[in-house]
């Protein structure tokens, strides 16, 4: 009995020894989070706002936070708290820090300081920190305008398909201390090897100092499915800025044009020539095939992966898969043909009839795959169109029974 | 006396029946009003949220609404009611109709890291620039977008800020002038 308990013992010493060794060697996860994570003002001189910012206890855990400033302006910056200490019931709390701008800030551009919030890592015995540690920033961005005229671009592509609209926004923001009074944008679009396909122009509008105008073009996209290139150059007053961006005209897309197979005997092999076509107008890289044969019961009886090809742009190639017939009997079987590309996939499903001199392949159509929709109908609207057409009868019923009451007391008087 | 008694109750029969009327008549004209005028409910205006996915919502009989940067509606994106939209830290406009009230609500930006061992994921709704240092020296730095991960060895200190794509390319024409 004793030797028992005493085995126990050491099982259980064995196993607080073992978990101990787990957790100490666990990887320890430190997460944080700030938001918003930039507050942008323009400067003048001896501005002072409050700016209020949240630190978030990602992870729930019981911590503390250093918060600091750091960078040009962070003479500029008062902190109302240092060390904060989290609950891991606490998923966030509020801070605030108050900037007072001097009266001037020689440099024109951005002038920035960082509010950093950073989880204090654990002490050891002997009072030092150690271990690694993570922080986060929320920014305070202060603009100074530019002397004259100053113009920030940013440019969005609204992509199309082949032969539809691409609409180009070209977001024009001020940045200088004087008026824009005429600016517009050339847009010219370009393939890949730099030739130049079209070229549009936008509006010419004003733009006032701070403030951000959309240069907006469209383009009829008839050409080629693929990447292309929008070279912008926005002429404001006498000067000049220019900014690109590389956009797709329609989806890249290998197409299934054919599936043949010659030379074919019950019992042998049966080479299966799938012919595909490249829509998009760059290489795509590393395309295969597989063709899956499937009995009456809905059993896989063939499974042949074709070797990896690169797919010229623009082109159509062919890829072989094999499928060994022996012991198959004469008939119809249901399959299907996938072409894996760039991480998309191309289904058809297809119909293999299985003769003793001849195998031929039917494609039957596009295999249904649904594609997520987030959107949804109009249910709220039915109730409403419910809720009018009830109080309209009630209305009425009402209107019909005071007529009603009318016309009584109208007859009680008249007799 | 039972007369009278009558006829007050009557007076105050009629009095009520037309009190309902009214208010029925009064909630039958706002029901029509709002299928006419097409009224927001969400996002609602001056609401700040750190979520970048924004169920649109209104009541009326529009079925879709417009979203866009500025509030000339110059660029604007269209989305279908009750639609789930995607949309980056920033402020935003949205009116359901050309002469409907214009709403306004912002996505704050989420600066958050998860840090594993050696791995870490940006964890807000935001592109980030993290530096990395080593007894507080700066030993370099990566770009991540949401979700995405990066693997540093032996890094004392991580610090995560908001990417910034201008000051980003102003330092790589820096260097490359250098």
């Amino acid at each position: 009995m004793k030797q028992t308990n005493y085995k126990i013992e050491r099982i259980l010493i064995c196993l607080i020894v073992i978990g101990f060794i787990i957790i100490s060697l666990a990887p320890s996860v430190l997460a944080l989070g700030i938001t918003p994570g930039r507050a942008v003002y323009d400067f003048s001189s001896g501005r002072q706002e409050d700016v209020k910012f949240k630190v978030i206890n990602n992870e729930h855990k019981d911590m503390s936070v250093l918060i600091y400033v750091e960078g040009e302006l962070n003479q500029s910056i008062t902190l109302y708290e240092k060390i904060v200490e989290f609950k891991a019931s606490e998923s966030e709390k509020e801070f605030k820090y108050t900037f007072k701008l001097p009266g001037t800030l020689e440099n024109p551009g951005i002038h920035q300081a960082r509010i950093i919030a950073m989880e204090v890592p654990e002490k050891a015995e002997s009072g030092t920190f150690v271990g690694a540690t993570v922080a986060v920033a929320t920014e305070l961005y202060i603009k100074v305008p530019y002397p004259g005229k100053y113009l920030e671009l940013k440019m969005d592509v609204s992509e199309s398909d082949v032969n539809g609209t691409t609409k180009f926004v070209v977001a024009a923001s001020n940045f200088g201390e004087q008026r824009i009074a005429r600016a517009y944008a050339i847009i010219d679009i370009l393939s890949k090897t730099n030739e130049k396909i079209a070229s549009i122009k936008t509006e010419t509008l004003e733009i006032d100092p701070q403030q951000r105008k959309d240069l907006v073009a469209e383009w009829k996209a008839n050409v080629e499915a693929g990447s292309y290139i929008a070279r912008a150059t926005v002429i404001y007053d006498e000067q000049t800025g220019s900014i690109e961006k590389i956009f797709n005209v329609g989806t890249l897309r290998i197409d299934l044009i054919d599936v043949v197979v010659d030379d074919f005997r019950l019992g042998g092999i049966a080479k299966f020539t799938i012919v595909a076509e490249n829509k998009w107008n760059s290489e795509i890289k590393d395309v295969y095939s597989r063709v899956f044969i499937y009995d009456a019961a809905n059993k896989t009886i063939a499974d042949s992966k074709s070797a990896s090809i690169d797919f010229p742009a623009l082109s159509k190639t062919t890829m072989f898969a094999f499928w060994d017939t022996a012991g198959v009997d004469e008939g119809d079987y249901d399959g299907k043909i996938a072409i894996y590309y760039s991480g998309k996939t191309l289904e058809k499903e297809i119909r293999a009839k299985v003769r003793a001199e001849e195998l031929n392949v039917e494609i039957v159509g596009l295999t249904a795959r649904v594609v997520g929709s987030k959107g949804s109908g109009s249910s709220s609207n039915f109730w409403l169109i419910a809720l009018v057409i009830t109080l309209i009868l009630i209305n009425a019923s009402w209107f019909l029974y005071f007529k009603n009451k009318v016309k009584s007391k109208k007859s009680k008087q008249g007799s | 006396m039972r007369k009278q008694n009558k006829k007050q109750e009557k007076r105050r029969k009629n009095k009520n029946n037309r009190l309902i009327f009214i208010i029925l008549s009064v909630l039958f004209f706002l029901v029509l009003l709002l299928l006419i005028i097409n009224m927001p409910l969400y996002p609602y205006y001056g609401l700040h949220t750190r979520d970048s996915e924004i169920k649109f919502m209104w009541v009326g009989q529009n079925e879709k609404a417009l979203v866009d940067e500025t509030i000339d509606f110059k660029n604007p994106i269209e989305v279908k009611k009750n639609q789930l939209i995607e949309l980056e830290p920033g402020t935003y406009y949205w009116k359901t109709s050309k002469i409907g009230t214009i709403n306004k609500f912002t996505i704050d930006s989420e600066v958050s890291i998860i840090r594993e061992g050696d791995n870490i994921k940006n964890t807000g709704n935001t592109k980030l620039f993290i530096e990395f240092f080593k007894n507080m020296g700066l030993t370099g730095h990566a770009v991540l977008d949401v979700d995405e991960s990066v693997e540093q060895k032996n890094a004392t200190k991580v610090i995560a800020s908001q990417f910034d794509e201008q000051k980003n390319k102003t330092q790589e024409e820096k260097n490359e002038t250098n």
